[in-house]
């Protein structure tokens, strides 16, 4: 039985009238990559950002080894809850100050939580760090200005592990980089997860890379998971119309599928019945009506599976 | 032999800075024909945005030097045109679409007046009222819903689709015979990407209009592209048709990218294959082959001697030293052998049916 590190409830996070996420439930487990893709608007940064608490979310609950994120009662359970869950962004140019050095950056996580006071063991966890994420040593002394787009973002990762937390939530990490940068990025965030027994919700627009990373994957528009089940059945045995859509869409580098790819245009449905999540098979969840989801997996059977 | 609209003849662009001056762009050549599409990519750096903007002559001189070569449109080098012969071709015969649809509106102007502008410009004898019908028939040929209420509506009224739907549409305005597309879908989410992908192909078959697209995603270029030249370092380093390119690469680069792409079919257990380290420094380019330093096959030669572009076939050719009858046999890399062999095993699959 695997276990749930983290439990998303019921969570709605709203902005005056705008419903960013709308009421979305699923767990994460312990050790595995959670991929959660979505177009511009669909609410899978702002999962994220409620999630580790940079807003205060509007009703639901999250819950974190199974604690509640949300009500973290004293000024010490919210700091040991910083250490466990930590965040990598997607702008590797916004996200790190212009006037620290990469150790001092590295580093700001030990002085709020008041960690490594000794000067000498301190520059060597820091070393260490820095070599983790295949950056060296003399690194720790220059500034942000000075690291290529690729090392920055290697830079927010070992900032992100400086504290040796057990979750984290990668944001669009890779999507700022060059092709064959984001292949370096992406086999370190795997090579960490199993040396550190890392757990990842890894958020992306780019399907290709969020398959390969995820060994789950969650489908948002507006504001809803519209799917949710493993890297496989999302790919091969999608069932809501808007997963089928999304994957029609994605292009591949081979010329001759290219050149025959028919898109699939997604148009919503009208529905007048309740809309709930629906596990088709186990372990594969689908957001619709009981009547479309019947219809929708009976088409999926029928052998309308994308190649 | 189809005829050919564009000609570049080693091209050669640098750039002063304090640092030093800059190669950005070291000798490219390449031709295009009437009514295909040439796609370039490359990686941030590697020259592709310069090349495209040194076309349209968008270079700032200074700091910007055209150090050397020739851009032959239709016949006329475009190098030699001053800036106000280059006015007349900017935007009437060669048109250009940016990456971001916000910053290439002006934000203050009504979307139906920014097509006008062109129209009347570029169009003699062209009336308001022709000017307005234009625009509202360019708004309806490139998918923009209601086009005579959107005719007065600002660029803030549009989604990003929406936008770079109209920026299509002034691109167009002067039905341009060349239009140069730099990362036009790059901000747009998939769907959307998609969507406008083929309107650009539509517009391509409708009045055979040439295309050069710059992109750094290999999955549009398979999708838009006729002919597709690979740039590093400021350099084309390997040219061929789409298919040869995608089916056949030669160059270790082309490898190198082919390989760091996930395809749907890679399990999640293998890495996927990157070029280690990152591109040169182009103020001082490395002497021989610029990517040495990152090519695993690089030989002693790679690091003397610049190597020229070998021909594959008439329209195949790469810049390396493999390719050299001297050179050992050196192979596809394995997994990025093995992905091509399934597309194009699933190719014949379904041809068969």
């Amino acid at each position: 039985m695997q276990n749930k590190i983290l439990e998303v409830k019921n969570l709605h996070q709203h902005f005056g009238s705008i419903r960013a996420v709308d009421g979305i439930s699923f767990d994460v487990f312990e050790g595995e990559t959670l991929g959660l893709v979505g177009e511009s608007g669909s609410g899978k940064s702002t999962t994220g950002r409620s999630i580790i608490r940079l807003y205060d979310i509007t009703d639901g609950q999250v819950l974190y080894k199974g604690e509640d994120v949300h009500n973290k009662k004293s000024k010490a359970e919210q700091m040991k809850f910083n250490r466990e869950m930590q965040m990598i962004f997607q702008d590797p140019y916004a996200s790190l100050n212009p006037r620290m050095t990469a150790g001092e950056v590295i580093a700001e996580g030990f002085d709020i939580h008041g960690l490594h006071k000794d000067k000498k063991k301190r520059k060597d966890i820091i070393g260490k760090l820095l070599e983790a994420v295949g950056l060296n040593r003399e690194h720790a002394n220059r500034y942000a200005h000075e690291f290529s787009g690729g090392q920055r973002q290697r830079i927010g990762i070992a900032r992100a592990l400086s504290l040796n937390p057990s979750f984290i939530i990668a944001d669009e990490p890779i999507s700022a980089l060059d092709v064959s940068i984001q292949a370096q990025v992406v086999n370190l965030l795997k090579e960490l997860q199993r040396e550190r027994n890392l757990t990842f919700l890894f958020i992306a627009h780019d399907l290709s890379m969020v398959k390969y990373i995820s060994d789950r994957i969650a489908v948002m528009h507006h504001g809803k998971i519209v799917e949710l089940g493993t890297a496989d059945m999302i790919y091969h045995h999608p069932v809501h119309p808007y997963t089928k859509s999304l994957l029609s869409a994605i292009p591949l580098p081979d010329p001759i599928s290219e050149a025959k790819r028919t898109r699939i245009p997604y148009v919503p449905e009208e529905v007048k019945e309740e809309q709930t999540v629906h596990e088709v098979i186990q372990g594969h969840f689908v957001f619709g009506s009981d009547e479309q989801v019947k219809r929708w997996h009976a088409d999926t059977k029928e052998g309308h599976i994308l190649d | 032999m189809a005829e050919t609209i564009l000609e570049v003849k080693n091209l050669k662009i640098n750039f002063k800075t304090y640092a030093g001056t800059v190669q950005a762009v070291r000798g490219v050549n390449f031709t295009l024909e009437k009514g295909k599409t040439l796609a370039i990519v490359g990686e941030s750096g590697s020259g592709k945005s310069v090349t495209s903007n040194a076309l349209m002559k968008l270079i700032p001189q200074p700091p910007g030097i055209y150090a050397d070569g020739q851009i032959l449109f239709e016949g006329r080098d475009l190098v030699k045109y001053t800036e106000k012969e280059m006015t007349k071709v900017r935007g009437n015969e060669i048109a250009m679409i940016f990456q971001d649809p916000m910053t290439a509106l002006n934000p203050t102007m009504k979307i139906g007046k920014q097509i006008m502008e062109v129209i009347l410009k570029h169009k003699k004898g062209t009336t308001k009222d022709m000017a307005k019908k234009r625009a509202i028939e360019l708004l309806d040929q490139v998918g923009i819903p209601y086009p005579e209420k959107r005719f007065g509506q600002y660029p803030h009224e549009f989604s990003g689709g929406m936008r770079q739907r109209v920026v299509i549409a002034i691109a167009l305005a002067a039905d341009p015979k060349l239009l140069i597309a730099d990362e036009p879908t790059t901000a747009l989410d998939v769907t959307i990407q998609a969507q406008i992908i083929e309107l650009m192909k539509e517009i391509q078959r409708n009045s055979n209009t040439s295309i050069i697209f710059i992109t750094h995603d290999l999955g549009v270029v398979a999708n838009v592209a006729d002919y597709v030249a690979v740039m590093y370092a400021g350099q084309i380093v390997e040219y061929g048709s789409v298919n040869e390119v995608f089916y056949n690469p030669k160059h270790p680069y082309t490898w190198g990218l082919l390989g760091s792409m996930p395809d749907l079919e890679n399990k999640s257990d293998e890495l996927l294959r990157t070029i280690p380290g990152s591109p040169p420094d182009l103020i001082h380019p490395p002497k021989g082959d610029a990517f040495a330093a990152r090519n695993e096959f690089a030989m002693q030669i790679d690091y003397e001697q610049e190597p020229p572009m070998f021909e594959i076939s008439p329209t195949h050719s790469a810049k390396t030293w493999l390719l050299h009858p001297d050179a050992p046999k050196i192979d596809v890399p394995e997994e990025v052998q093995k992905r091509i062999d399934g597309y194009l095993a699933k190719g014949e699959n379904t041809d068969a049916e």
